[in-house]
C-alpha cells in the first residue's frame, strides 16, 4: 500500500483559491505519515504556509511536492525527521523547533476529502472567541455505522454538549464490547448527545499551545491521547475541546484494505468530486473520461477492440489490454499488460504488472511488478465478515503466481519470506504454480502476549532468579505428563490422582506453576494426536479428544482457577494450534473452547479478552469469533430477561 | 395563563373516529397514593380533589374530549360505589361531550398492593378486548392532544408509545416538612431524535456508577440523546399483541417497573412476537417501499425489528401535571385554575352568592354551601364544599377540602387541610399538612404534618 491510486494523491482543495490571503496567516501542518499502515503524500491550499512533516520515504514525498503544481501556489516547507514515530513525536519536534506561533490545522495524509476547510477554520475561530479555554476543534464527518467508508474494526463514541458541541467524553469502542458510560457525566450535563456516527477526518484545528501540551506530556502519541489527557485534566486546567461535524462534502480515510476499497470506489463514482480521476486536481497523467459509466483511460490505443470495459474503470498510461478481456469496477496502473480473455472485477492493479491470458481475478489488490501466469484464478468464494471484507487477496510487490493455480481462500502474499529478528525466515513458502514466487504474509507478532500479566510478574521473576542454578527440565516434564494422561486413559485413573501425579512431577522436575499451567493443556491437546493417523480429519480428532477432556475436567478446574491462569491456558492453546501449527485443531477449536466454557473451566470474559487482545487475524481467529459472537447473542438474550 | 391556546376542542371530536376505534382506553385508578400521604389516608387517591374535582375526572375528561366513548376504569373493588357516585355527581354538573360516552369499572380485589397488579390488569383486559390499549393514569392532568400520540403509534405500528414531559420543580413555598420535597428521581432516558424512538429508560435506582450501552443500541442509533430532564407522564399506547405475546409478560405485575422496561429491552432481542395479519401486511408494504427510518446501513426500515417504542415529548405550552406526590399535588391545584376553560369547568367555579369579591378573589375556587364569616379573606386557594369559615380568617395559598371548620381569627398560609378537620380559634398555620378528621388547637404551627398514625389507614 505504499503507492497511491490515481485520484487519491491530492487532498483538500476547494474552488476559490485566493480568498484567504488577506487574513492573518493560518498555518497548516500535514503529518504525511499516518503512523499506521499507509503513506500518501498530500498537499493543501488555503494556507499561506504549509509544513509537510514526514518520517519515511522523504525523497518520494519531496519529489511529489516538487512535481505538483501546489509548490508554486504556496510556501511548502518539508521537514524530515526520521526519528518521529507518532503524531506526538512530530508535534514535540515542531514545538522544539519553534515553528508554530499561531493557530494551525493539523492534517494526516490518509484523508481524501473535499471539505471546505475555510468554513471549518471560521467555526474554530468563533468557538475560540466564545470560549477562551477552547484549544482544539476536531473536524468530523457523519458516517453512520454500516457505511462503507467506515472501518469495521474500531469506532469512536463521543458525548457532546448539544448546543456547543463541546466534547464531554470520548471512548474508543471495540467491536462486541459493551460501553459503560459514567452516570456522573449525565448528572452533570443533564442532557447530552451520544454520537457513534462520527468519522475522524484527522483534521484538527489547534490553538498554538497544542504542541507545547505534547511536549509537557511526553507519553501522548496521538491526538486521541491528547483528547483523553485534556478531558482527564479538565477540572484542573479547564481546557475544552470541540467537534465540528461536517454534514455535506466528502471525507473518508484509508486505514485498511476495507476502507481502501470503499474510498477508491467513491472516487471512481465521483462522490469525492473534485477528486475524480479526470479532474485537473489529480490529473497529472492526462487521464480522461473515455465513455459513460465512469470509464477513464489515458489513451485507448493499446486496447483491443474486442475488450470489454465495464463501469467504474481506470486504465493507466501505456497499458495494453488484449482481446476478450473484461474489466469492471477496477483500477489498472501504468505499463500493465492484461492478457486475452482475462476477467478482472473489483481489483486494484498497480503499475508494471503482467496478467497473462485466461486469468480471472476478483477482489484483489495487486502491487507493482506482479506477474500472473496463464490461467491463474483468484476466486472470491468466502463471505468472510472480518476486516478484509471485499478484499480477499493481496499480492505484494513482485509476487509471481501460476500457471494454472486457483486460490479460493483469502490470503496475503509477499515475494520474499518474512524474517524474524534473528533473520530466520518464519513465513511458509507457498508453492503457487511452477513459476510461482510467493510467501504467506504473517502480521508481525507484537511481543505482548507473554508479558501481559504484569501484576504478578515481579514475584515470578524473583522466583526465576533464585532458581537459576537448577535447570528446569520442561521437556521431560511434558513427556511425563503425556505418559500420565495415556495411563489415565487406559486404566481410568481418577482426576484427583492425575493431579497428584502432575504435582509430584512438578516438584521432581522443578517446574514453575505457570509452566505447569501452560503444559497441562498442551499435553492434553497433544495426547489424541499420538493415536490418530496422519490422514485423520478434524472430526476424528474431536471424537478422540472428547473422552480425555471429560476425564480431565477436574484437572483443568484445579489448574485454571484464576483469570490469570485461564488466560495462560488460552495462550497455550493458541501457541499449540497456531505457532506449533497443529492445524487439525483449527476447525474444531470452537467446539473445544465451548466444552471448556460449558464445563465452567474457562470464563466467558477471559475468552473474549483473549480473543480481542491476543489473536491475529486468520482462520484460527475466525473460528473463535463464532464462539464470541455466540456469547454476544446469548448476552443480549439474557439481558431481556 | 390565558386559555386561548386551546384549539383542539373543536376538531378533536369526531375527526378521528376510525383511528380511535382501534384503541381501548384504560384509566388506571386503583392506586393507593402512598406518596400522597397523609392526604390519601382516608380518601382513595383517585378521588382526591384537584380544583374541587376528583382527580380521576380529568383524564376521563381528556378521553371524552378526544372522542373516546368507551372507557375502562381499573379501581379497587371497595371504592366502586364511592367512585361511581362521585363521577355521577360530576356528570350532572359537567356533562360529557362525546355522544354516548360511558365507562365501565374493572374492579380488582383489595389485597393487591399499589403498583402491583397494574400489568396484570392490563393483561386481563387485553385478553378480552380486541384493540391496542391506551393506558392513562388517574393522576395525570393534561391538555396534550391525545391524537398526536395515537397517530405516532398507529403510523409506526409501534409496540409502545409514551408521553413524557420536561422535568419541572414546583416553585415557591410548599406545605409539609421541608425534607419531604425530595429531588425527583432522575431517570436517564435515551431518545433517537430523528424518529422519536424511545431507546431505554434507566431508572435512577438501577444505574449506580455506569450506564451500559450495547453495541446493538449504538449501531442502530448512532446519534442518541441522553437526558435526565424528562419525566414519564404515565400515558401509554401499548400494542395488544405485544402485551399478550411478549414472553414473560405474564410474570409482570407492575406496569411501570416491569412491563415497560421489558418492552423497551425487547427492542434489542431477536425473536419477535406474533402480530396480527393487518399489521403483517403493513410491514410488507413498508418493506417493499423505499422508505426507511434511518440511513447508513442497508438494513430494512426499523432495523427489521417488530418491537419498537416511541416517545412524545409534551411541548412547553402544553399542560402536563402529575399529582402523585404532595408537592406535585399542591402544584396541580395551583395551576388548574388557568385551565378550567379547557376542561369545561367554566361554570363550575362560580363565586357563591352573598360573597364579596374582596373576600374571595377570582384566583380562588370555592365549593358549594360555603359558610363564611365577616372580614375574612381567601386568596389563591381552593375551598371544598360545606366548609365553615369564621370571622377574621385569612386563607392564603391553601387547599381546603370538604367539611372543614375554620374558627374565628385563624391565619392559614400554604397549607393543605383535609376533609372533616377542625381548626380552632386563632390558630396560625404555615406550610402545614393537616390530615382528615384532625382537630388543630389554638397556637402557631409551621412546617408540620398532623395526621393519624400510619397504621390506621386502610
Amino acid at each position: 500500500m505504499s503507492a497511491p491510486v490515481e485520484g487519491k494523491k491530492v487532498a483538500p482543495k476547494s474552488a476559490a483559491g485566493d480568498v484567504l490571503v488577506e487574513k492573518e496567516p493560518f498555518l497548516a501542518v500535514i503529518i504525511a505519515d499516518s503512523y499506521n499502515k499507509s503513506l500518501q503524500p498530500c498537499t493543501l491550499d488555503r494556507s499561506r504556509e504549509v509544513i509537510l512533516y514526514c518520517t519515511s520515504y522523504p525523497q518520494l514525498i519531496r519529489s511529489h511536492v516538487e512535481k505538483s503544481k501546489w509548490s508554486t501556489l504556496m510556501n511548502i516547507k518539508v521537514i524530515v525527521n526520521e526519528d518521529a514515530r507518532s503524531v506526538g513525536d512530530a508535534l514535540r519536534d515542531l514545538d522544539d523547533k519553534q515553528l508554530i506561533s499561531t493557530d494551525f490545522v493539523l492534517l494526516q495524509g490518509d484523508l481524501v476529502a473535499n471539505l471546505d476547510l475555510k468554513s471549518c477554520m471560521e467555526i474554530h475561530k468563533t468557538t475560540r472567541e466564545s470560549d477562551k479555554d477552547a484549544i482544539l476543534t476536531r473536524v468530523m464527518k457523519d458516517c453512520p455505522p454500516g457505511h462503507r467508508t467506515r472501518s469495521p474494526n474500531t469506532s469512536s463514541l463521543y458525548a457532546l454538549n448539544r448546543s456547543t458541541n463541546q466534547i464531554l467524553a470520548h471512548q474508543i469502542v471495540l467491536d462486541s464490547k459493551k460501553v459503560k458510560l459514567p452516570t456522573e457525566l449525565i448528572r452533570e450535563a443533564k442532557e447530552l448527545e451520544l454520537r457513534y456516527d462520527l468519522l475522524d477526518c484527522h483534521i484538527t484545528l489547534c490553538a498554538a499551545m497544542v504542541p507545547s501540551l505534547f511536549t509537557e506530556n511526553f507519553d501522548y502519541q496521538t491526538v486521541d491521547d491528547l483528547v483523553h489527557g485534556v478531558l482527564g485534566n479538565q477540572e484542573i486546567l479547564g481546557n475544552t475541546m470541540h467537534v465540528h461535524v461536517v454534514e455535506d462534502g466528502y471525507a473518508a480515510r484509508v486505514t485498511d484494505f476495507f476502507t481502501y476499497k470503499a474510498v477508491s470506489t467513491d472516487v471512481l463514482e465521483k462522490w469525492a468530486y473534485p477528486f475524480s480521476p479526470d479532474t485537473e486536481w489529480s490529473n497529472e497523467n492526462g487521464i480522461s473520461l473515455v465513455s459513460f459509466g465512469n470509464k477513464y483511460a489515458v489513451s485507448s490505443k493499446l486496447f483491443s477492440k474486442k475488450c470489454n470495459l465495464g463501469s467504474n474503470v481506470v486504465i493507466g498510461d501505456n497499458t495494453a489490454i488484449k482481446y476478450g478481456a473484461s474489466i469492471s469496477n477496477s483500477v489498472i496502473g501504468n505499463n500493465c499488460i492484461i492478457g486475452a480473455n482475462v476477467s478482472i472485477q473489483n481489483c486494484y492493479v498497480w503499475d508494471n504488472t503482467v496478467i497473462e491470458d485466461d486469468c480471472s481475478l476478483t477482489n484483489t489488490i495487486i502491487c507493482e511488478q506482479v506477474r500472473l501466469y496463464k490461467n491463474t484464478q483468484l476466486l472470491a468464494t468466502s463471505k468472510d465478515t472480518m476486516a478484509m471484507q471485499n478484499i480477499d487477496f493481496v499480492l505484494g510487490k513482485g509476487v509471481h503466481l501460476g500457471p494454472n493455480v486457483t486460490l479460493d481462500q483469502p490470503v496475503l502474499l509477499t515475494a520474499a519470506a518474512m524474517k524474524d529478528d534473528w533473520g530466520e525466515p518464519f513465513s511458509a513458502y507457498e508453492s503457487k504454480g511452477e513459476s510461482g514466487r510467493a510467501f504467506n504474509f504473517v502480521q508481525p507478532t507484537e511481543e505482548s502476549s507473554d508479558d501481559e500479566e504484569d501484576g504478578d510478574d515481579t514475584s515470578a521473576e524473583e522466583d526465576d532468579s533464585e532458581d537459576d542454578a537448577v535447570i528446569p527440565d520442561t521437556e521431560l516434564f511434558y513427556n511425563e505428563v503425556l505418559d500420565t494422561l495415556q495411563r489415565a486413559e487406559k486404566e481410568n485413573i481418577s482426576a484427583d490422582n492425575i493431579i497428584l501425579d502432575i504435582n509430584s512431577l512438578k516438584h521432581a522436575y522443578n517446574i514453575q506453576i505457570n509452566e505447569v499451567n501452560h503444559m497441562v493443556i498442551q499435553a492434553v491437546l497433544q495426547r489424541p494426536l499420538q493415536d490418530i493417523s496422519d490422514t485423520a480429519t478434524s472430526s476424528q480428532l474431536l471424537t478422540n479428544l472428547k473422552p480425555l477432556l471429560k476425564l480431565c475436567i477436574h484437572v483443568f478446574k484445579n489448574y485454571y482457577r484464576s483469570d490469570k491462569s485461564q488466560h495462560e491456558c488460552l495462550l497455550a492453546i493458541k501457541e499449540f494450534v497456531c505457532d506449533q501449527s497443529h492445524d487439525l485443531y483449527t476447525p474444531i477449536i470452537g467446539q473445544v473452547l465451548m466444552f471448556f466454557y460449558q464445563n465452567d473451566i474457562l470464563d466467558e470474559d477471559v475468552i473474549v479478552k483473549w480473543y480481542e487482545t491476543s489473536l491475529q487475524p486468520g482462520k484460527f481467529k475466525t473460528q473463535v469469533s463464532k464462539l464470541v459472537e455466540w456469547f454476544n447473542e446469548a448476552e443480549s438474550d439474557s439481558e431481556s430477561d | 395563563m390565558a386559555t386561548t391556546t386551546i384549539k383542539f376542542n373543536g376538531h378533536e371530536t369526531g375527526s378521528l373516529p376510525l383511528k380511535l376505534m382501534n384503541f381501548q382506553p384504560v384509566l388506571l385508578a386503583a392506586g393507593r397514593g402512598e406518596r400522597l400521604a397523609p392526604v390519601s389516608d382516608k380518601t382513595p387517591k383517585c378521588l382526591i380533589p384537584i380544583g374541587n374535582v376528583p382527580m380521576l375526572w380529568y383524564p376521563l375528561r381528556s378521553l371524552d374530549l378526544a372522542g373516546f366513548s368507551d372507557v375502562l376504569i381499573v379501581i379497587l373493588k371497595s371504592y366502586e360505589s364511592k367512585i361511581s357516585s362521585a363521577l355521577d355527581h360530576m356528570q350532572k354538573k359537567v356533562p360529557w361531550k362525546t355522544e354516548g360516552f360511558h365507562y365501565k369499572f374493572h374492579s380488582i380485589v383489595e389485597n393487591i398492593g399499589e403498583e402491583e397488579g397494574t400489568a396484570t390488569s392490563l393483561l386481563n383486559i387485553a385478553s378480552v378486548r380486541k384493540n391496542d390499549l391506551l393506558v392513562i393514569s388517574c393522576d395525570l392532568i393534561t391538555d396534550v392532544p391525545l391524537k398526536s400520540l395515537i397517530e405516532k403509534h398507529t403510523l409506526h405500528r409501534a409496540t409502545l408509545t409514551c408521553l413524557m414531559k420536561k422535568l419541572s420543580k414546583p416553585e415557591g413555598a410548599l406545605p409539609g416538612v421541608r425534607s419531604k420535597a425530595i429531588a425527583k428521581e432522575n431517570n436517564v432516558v435515551g431518545i433517537d431524535e430523528k424518529s422519536d424512538g424511545l431507546l431505554f429508560i434507566y431508572a435512577a435506582a438501577d444505574h449506580k456508577d455506569h450506564i451500559n450501552l450495547t453495541q446493538t443500541m449504538l449501531t442502530r442509533y448512532p446519534r442518541m440523546l441522553l437526558t435526565s430532564q424528562l419525566e414519564d407522564c404515565h400515558l401509554y399506547c401499548i400494542s395488544r399483541e405485544a402485551l399478550l405475546s411478549v414472553p414473560h409478560a405474564t410474570n409482570c405485575h407492575s406496569l411501570r417497573t416491569e412491563l415497560i422496561p421489558h418492552l423497551l429491552t425487547h427492542q434489542y432481542t431477536p425473536g419477535d412476537f406474533s402480530i396480527d395479519e393487518d399489521k403483517l401486511s403493513m410491514d410488507l408494504v413498508t418493506k417493499l417501499s423505499s422508505w426507511t427510518d434511518h440511513t447508513g446501513d442497508m438494513h430494512g426500515p426499523y432495523h427489521d425489528t417488530k418491537t419498537r417504542c416511541y416517545v412524545h415529548v409534551a411541548e412547553s405550552h402544553n399542560l402536563c401535571l402529575r399529582s402523585n406526590t404532595v408537592p406535585d399535588f399542591y402544584e396541580a391545584n395551583k395551576q388548574i385554575g388557568a385551565y378550567t376553560q379547557h376542561f369545561g369547568l367554566g361554570s363550575f367555579h362560580k363565586i357563591p352568592e352573598g360573597l364579596k369579591r374582596s373576600q374571595a378573589g377570582n384566583d380562588s375556587m370555592l365549593g358549594d354551601r360555603l359558610n363564611m364569616g365577616d372580614k375574612s379573606s381567601i386568596k389563591k386557594s381552593m375551598i371544598g364544599s360545606c366548609c365553615e369559615i369564621g370571622d377574621k380568617v385569612k386563607i392564603n395559598n391553601c387547599i381546603i377540602m370538604d367539611n372543614v371548620k375554620i374558627k374565628d381569627s385563624c391565619v392559614l398560609q400554604t397549607c393543605i387541610i383535609c376533609e372533616n378537620s377542625i381548626i380552632d380559634e386563632k390558630a396560625e398555620l404555615k406550610e402545614c399538612i393537616i390530615g382528615a378528621k384532625q382537630t388543630v388547637p389554638t397556637g402557631k404551627m409551621t412546617n408540620e404534618v398532623l395526621a393519624d398514625d400510619e397504621d390506621e389507614f386502610i
